[in-house]
């Protein structure tokens, strides 16, 4: 089977220049590099069928690495560490590395350390309790649930404090502070729905305005936006669906204009997603916007739409899209990132790994390009933690008593 | 120690400075064993440990303020130094245009971060004082049109203090500059949108005709705006986007533009994906008007539908051929008739 990059007329695909748009004018330039790419990469499978490969041992070794140890130039995550533990965690789960309970245990003390008395957890030890490291805390947990126990990992977690602080951060409306005297958007309430659910606490009432505000976000494009206002953009927009899913509310949402704005998102030369109309391709928006396409597949699959739903494939370019992220998203020395050029992070690394995971596993099919040793493991997509971490988790807590409200 | 520059001041360490004898830093804990630890300079390793020694006696104090600038300058994604500097500047009664300047810089070093823009929000809300606004964020665009943040805050501004009297010609002003700017189609789309809730509330209170006149000259107007802007580049997607959520916004049908309609048979020769598309929905209105299940006129239209979500999974949208393809078969499944 041909690869795109073998077959594909990109000449013919390029955006037509014009110097009177700064957008165009970057546009061309990420084409024709990527373009280069795609070339060198046809030339190399001439000799190396077995081309292009994803760097497993790269990749592992970096993120063994942070999982330890971060250089100085790290400060600016100072407040982001348990943000760390889980994009690191995800990426080796996905890269199917086995972890000793020797690691579990050690990153299970670490983010004791983060948990904070008034409820929720924090960016790092004696730092405020903050929405978003506590949604990664909670998935790292469930993802070292299953390299502990659900116990050592799960049991020391304080439900009933986190419960009263995600009241304290409720607005009226619907929507949720990030942290007490913070900022508000839909991250926070997709942070606050996804901890919530985790862990088994009461959502009736805690989320009551919590969808209408989430489809007051959704904007005349198809996509959702941070705010009511604001541009349709796809971390924004994974929220939104993610949480609308995880409150069974899905049906509040226009789901067709959506689906149409995500489909829009996959850049025809490169093959990689954009965040926004017209800005670039980048390799983070690979889970961002293509969880979209599965959660949407399950949504539609319910309804009468039955026979239209592909049965083998999501409703975008998942070759597109594992050739973008293979041949130009791998660093030289292990990682992932954003679009050539860049340096390397583990966010990108994360969710570079995650946006191939959802191109590889279709609905009825687990199909990686070149061959099965680019294989990487299956996750559940509203949660961005494998099937198994989730499902852990969820049993250990909803084997709890219920918390007071 | 504090300058009016936002620059790092020299380093001279805590341990040495006679003001801050009588505080006992406080270690960050750690745990037994090293997990995503940071290898902090020793700059950084020290004024935090400062800073979580006040922040422990929930100090408010001067040198507790500068402190916190050293803090937030040395990772402005700290919230926790950001909620607690504001406390501080609320204690000590702080001049907060001295504390707009110190943002100013800040926010020009850090554009992408969340907490330095929040800070500048709630310093306006405490000012009530909105006059640097506009300009503040009209001059980070000039940086960076598309600027989440900057954008975020605008909005914010504006619906806050009223500030709408321009705004329409600002958005233009940007689109001339980049017509491919989607964040200035959308701020564009928020004015408009603000426009026509305000003629609804005009017209709730009984003027109900004057309602319905004016909202047609407004969809004129973008009308005309939408298509030059389309002329100059028909594969632009912003323009088809917001023009097509304008006649949504006003509850008007696009298959009865005569304007619309005879643009999208002019640009067909170009291939743009969003001509097609923009006929595709066109249609799919007439379907929902005609009602399901096959008549002639149906059949037709939704022939015509079929070959052009064709024609954009073979030729003009090849990257989104699953999706076209997934289209075509859900409208006839839903107005032919077929069995599901």
């Amino acid at each position: 089977m041909p690869l795109r990059c073998e077959v594909e007329d990109f000449n013919n695909l390029l955006t037509q220049s014009d110097p009177h748009s700064d957008s165009i004018r970057e546009q061309r330039a990420i084409e024709i590099t990527v373009v280069h790419m795609y070339a060198k990469a046809k030339e190399e499978r001439r000799h190396n069928p077995e081309s292009p490969l994803l760097h497993r041992v790269h990749h592992l070794d970096y993120l063994l690495k942070g999982l330890r140890f971060l250089p100085d130039s790290f400060e600016g995550l100072d407040a982001s560490r348990p943000w760390l533990c889980y994009w690191i965690l995800q990426s080796l789960k996905l890269l199917s590395e086995p972890l000793s309970h020797r690691i579990g245990t050690d990153v299970v003390e670490f983010l004791k350390l983060c948990q904070c008395k008034e409820g929720g957890f924090a960016g790092g030890p004696g730092q405020d309790a903050h929405l978003a490291p506590t949604y990664a805390a909670m998935n790292a947990l469930a993802i070292l649930s299953t390299v502990t126990t659900p116990e050592e990992a799960l049991a020391w977690v304080d439900r009933t404090a986190l419960y009263q602080w995600l009241k304290r951060l409720s607005c009226e409306d619907g929507a949720f502070r990030l942290h007490e005297g913070g900022e508000v958007d839909i991250r926070g309430v997709y942070c606050a729905v996804s901890v919530a659910v985790m862990a088994n606490l009461p959502v009736d009432c805690l989320f009551a305005n919590t969808p209408t505000w989430i489809v007051s976000c959704q904007t005349y494009e198809g996509g959702f936006g941070g705010y009511p206002g604001l541009e349709a953009h796809g971390g924004y927009t994974f929220c939104a669906l993610a949480t609308l899913v995880l409150l069974q509310k899905e049906d509040e949402c226009d789901q067709d204009r959506l689906l149409r704005w995500v489909a829009f998102r996959q850049m025809k030369v490169e093959g990689g997603f954009q965040g926004r109309t017209n800005k670039l391709v980048d390799g983070c928006y690979s889970f961002w916007q293509g969880a979209s396409f599965p959660i949407l597949h399950c949504l539609m699959a319910q309804r009468s739409q039955q026979t239209a739903i592909s049965k083998q494939c999501w409703l975008f370019d998942s070759e597109a899209l594992q050739e973008y992220l293979v041949i130009c998203c791998q660093h030289g020395k292990g990682g992932l990132i954003d679009k050539p050029g860049k340096p390397r992070d583990y966010y990108h690394t994360c969710y570079c790994l995650c946006g191939l995971s959802i191109a590889q596993n279709g609905p009825k099919r687990n199909d990686a390009i070149v061959c099965d040793a680019n294989l990487v493991e299956s996750l559940n997509p509203v949660w961005g933690v494998s099937i198994d971490a989730v499902n852990m988790a969820l049993d250990y807590f909803s084997s709890l008593p219920l918390v007071e409200q | 120690m504090s300058d009016s520059e936002s620059e790092l001041s020299p380093y001279v360490s805590y341990r040495e400075r006679a003001e801050w004898q009588d505080i006992v830093p406080l270690e960050q804990e750690e745990g037994l064993a090293p997990v995503v630890q940071i290898a902090y300079s020793d700059r950084f390793r020290e004024t935090f440990s400062y800073f979580r020694a006040v922040f422990a006696k929930d100090e408010l104090s001067e040198r507790a303020l500068d402190l916190t600038r050293e803090a937030a300058m040395l990772n402005p994604a700290n919230y926790s130094v950001w909620v607690y500097r504001r406390k501080l500047l609320k204690a000590l009664d702080r001049d907060l245009l001295e504390e707009q300047n110190f943002l100013a810089d800040i926010i020009e070093m850090h554009p992408k971060n969340y907490q330095v823009w929040q800070h500048r929000k709630e310093i306006v809300e405490w000012s009530q004082d909105p006059s640097l606004e506009l300009e503040f964020t009209a001059n980070m665009f000039t940086d960076d049109a598309k600027n989440y943040h900057c954008w975020q805050h605008r909005q914010w501004i504006i619906t806050r203090f009223g500030l709408w009297d321009g705004e329409l010609e600002f958005t233009a002003k940007l689109i001339e500059k980049d017509r491919r700017n989607n964040s200035a189609w959308n701020q564009r789309y928020f004015v408009v949108n603000h426009e026509i809730e305000q003629l609804e509330a005009t017209a709730a209170g009984g003027a109900g005709d004057a309602d319905e006149t004016q909202k047609a000259v407004i969809l004129h107007r973008e009308i005309e705006f939408s298509k030059k802007q389309i002329a100059k580049d028909s594969h632009n997607e912003s323009p088809w986007s917001y023009i097509k959520g304008v006649f949504r916004l006003m509850k008007q049908k696009l298959h009865l533009s005569v304007t619309m309609m005879a643009l999208c048979d002019e640009l067909m020769k170009d291939k743009s994906p969003h001509v097609a598309a923009f006929l595709i929905d066109a249609k799919e209105e007439l379907l929902g008007q005609q009602g399901e299940g096959g008549s002639e006129q149906v059949n037709s239209i939704l022939e015509e539908v079929v070959r052009l979500c064709e024609i954009l999974a073979d030729e003009w949208d090849t990257i989104r051929k699953r999706y076209w393809n997934y289209l075509a078969e859900l409208l006839q499944v839903k107005y032919q008739g077929l069995p599901d």
